[in-house]
């Protein structure tokens, strides 16, 4: 049996997910893009639910500037939730009212992952040094070049 | 024969697709599309246990087609299900 992948549009997807996650129910659903590397990627498939507050550290779906993001909760400043994709150097600033959900867990080479503990910390550290250090040798090597 | 109840059939923008229910979780990852034909299928499937006669006599008297397009669209519809496990 071959396995085909069906694109629907994006607007009409998400208000499905929504409505669903406003139900109260656990959706989930598969990962499009790099944003969020090295922890989901587009073999990921993440489980969704609605909460009603959300922290630093958890992944959640949102909407910001029409897009359907799925990011991380960088910090909270009062009302706002600044998010920032793991693998992304820009971020995202929203309200509560743009949060749809929040990953409970992620299923990833058959393998469940929680979405945010300790051990995930510190390779997000690690990872983001690792960023910085690459993003600076290639404007070294641009200077040089 | 009858649709397991780990399915549910979704409007999604223009298309209709079967989704898997697992874990509690309705699952965006392995649905399947169908037609109207497909989900009118499944709808009487999900709400009755029918024999492939029963569900050709149920299409006949809903939709004006012929005969012997309907027994194969039948067929070929089981088939899939079949494969991909929806019925009991």
């Amino acid at each position: 049996m071959t396995k085909n992948k069906l694109v629907l549009p994006n607007h009409d997807f998400f208000e499905e997910v929504m409505k669903l996650l406003n139900q109260k129910r656990q959706v989930s659903l598969m990962v499009k893009g790099t944003s969020m590397k090295p922890f989901l990627d587009e073999e990921t498939e993440v489980f969704l639910r609605q909460f009603d507050s959300y922290h630093k550290g958890d992944i959640c779906l949102f909407k910001f500037n029409n897009k359907y993001l799925l990011h991380r909760i960088k910090r909270v400043v009062g009302k706002d939730y600044v998010f920032r994709g793991d693998n992304t150097v820009k971020s995202e600033t929203v309200e509560f009212e743009a949060i749809y959900g929040r990953v409970t867990y992620y299923m990833k080479k058959a393998k469940k992952h929680k979405p945010w503990n300790f051990n995930v910390s510190l390779k997000l550290f690690f990872y983001r040094v690792y960023l910085k250090l690459r993003t600076f040798g290639k404007k070294i090597l641009r200077k040089k070049g | 024969m009858k649709i397991k109840k780990d399915y549910v059939i979704k409007q999604i923008g223009k298309e209709l697709v079967i989704v898997p229910i697992k874990d509690e979780a309705i699952r965006f990852n392995g649905i399947i599309t169908v037609n109207k034909t497909g989900a009118f299928l499944f709808e009487q499937l999900q709400k009755d246990d029918l024999t492939e006669e029963q569900l050709v006599e149920r299409v006949l008297d809903n939709y004006d087609a012929e005969e012997k397009i309907v027994r194969k669209d039948i067929f070929d519809f089981i088939k899939i299900c079949q494969e991909h496990l929806l019925i009991d």
